[in-house]
């Protein structure tokens, strides 16, 4: 048995997961442009700066920050820093999805936990709130311009509670 | 009604208690919460470096951007009873860029203040430098470098502001003011055996950060 069968999944693969999945549903077209792909990347590409790759709207995310809220250990909170690189409409059409469907609390977290049963990550969502950090019209307090940037990063973080659970693999050891 | 009186004395004196307890911790809350913020500052921005590293290069030693070991800044937090005030500060590099020989020692602050930089030839030799199309160039005479960096000038100040603003709010405050006005430690004190001094332990442990970040 591997060690990624057994050891809890990082939220944001679930969550990475459980997004797509809802965006497949409202626009399945647009999924197709990227055949099989998720396009959410664990890193960055120093020499793309904004330009995203292939020119389509991707995301960049990085495990920002643990947080331990409160004295009960088990109950976990992460911030998941992500980076939409994506041209102005595909910025705020790909923004408004998000918070659209990952600003929900507790509602969202049911739905990823019902959507991730079968796939027995190991990990129980209780919120998942979503807010964005760059405004619209400046990237990082740089103005937006057409005219010198066709592509933008907005940046935003997914704010998260959660426990770990252990996984089936874990349970035949 | 002697007994309600005692127990409304008690309670009076629980109650004082605990905003005394609650008065005397506010500067070391003041002290956590600023520890607390700094913490998150660099976590943030160290993020947003590996996330944007186009952006936020310069405040990192060459070929780290994003890595705590390497950045080239560093906050400081002064805090008092009413007030936390933050102060960012540059630190020189000692890395040598690899197209160089000598460190770019101010690298972090020329490039976010976008100070136009002058390079003139010393000695004998020309200047050697990989132009724009990659080629190697060789010159005696100056040469003037409008944006030293890239597009970066400001975006640490950007960042920084971007975090201020828009992250801690959001992230952190709301959170915390929230915790705050639900203050369960005095409901935990609450009960037989209340006094001045049990009210104190519960005002300090309510003014008192539980958790951080990692």
């Amino acid at each position: 048995m591997a060690l990624k069968d057994i050891v809890p999944m990082p939220p944001a693969v679930p969550i990475n997961r459980y997004l797509w999945s809802r965006i497949a549903e409202l626009d399945p077209d647009l999924v197709m442009e990227y055949d099989g792909v998720i396009p959410f990347y664990p890193l960055g590409e120093t020499s793309a700066g904004d330009q995203p790759w292939e020119g389509a709207p991707s995301v960049v995310y990085d495990r920002m920050m643990v947080i331990n809220p409160n004295p009960f250990y088990p109950i976990k909170k992460e911030q998941i820093h992500y980076a939409l690189k994506a041209n102005p409409t595909d910025s705020l059409v790909w923004g408004s999805a998000f918070q659209y469907i990952l600003d929900e609390m507790d509602d969202v977290a049911k739905e990823i936990n019902a959507y991730s049963a079968w796939k027995d990550y190991g990990i129980f969502f209780h919120n998942v709130r979503l807010f964005q950090t760059s405004s619209q019209v400046s990237s990082s307090g740089a103005q937006r311009n057409y005219a010198t940037s066709q592509y933008y990063v907005t940046k935003f973080i997914i704010d998260t509670t959660y426990h770990y659970n252990d996984r089936a693999a874990q349970q035949s050891l | 009604m002697t007994e309600f009186n005692e127990t409304m004395q008690e309670a009076l004196e629980y109650s004082r208690g605990f905003l005394a307890g609650a008065e005397s911790n506010e500067t070391l809350f003041n002290q956590q919460l600023a520890e607390v913020i700094k913490e998150a500052f660099y976590k943030y921005l160290d993020s947003t470096a590996r996330l944007d590293p186009d952006r936020l290069h310069h405040m990192y030693e060459w070929g780290q951007t994003g890595v705590d070991k390497a950045r080239l800044f560093r906050i400081e937090a002064f805090t008092g009873q009413q007030s936390i005030r933050f102060v960012t500060e540059f630190m020189q590099s000692t890395s040598v860029s690899p197209t160089a020989n000598e460190p770019f020692v101010n690298k972090a602050d020329v490039m976010e203040s976008g100070t136009m930089v002058t390079i003139t030839p010393r000695g004998e030799g020309p200047l050697v430098f990989e132009g724009d199309d990659g080629e190697m160039v060789f010159t005696n005479e100056e040469v003037t470098i409008d944006n030293p960096g890239g597009n970066v000038a400001g975006q640490f100040a950007a960042t920084a502001r971007e975090f201020f603003t828009n992250y801690l709010d959001q992230a952190l405050l709301k959170e915390l003011i929230k915790d705050l006005q639900n203050p369960v430690e005095f409901a935990q004190g609450w009960g037989k055996g209340m006094n001045y001094g049990k009210g104190m332990r519960q005002g300090q442990r309510y003014m008192t950060l539980k958790g951080g970040v990692a």
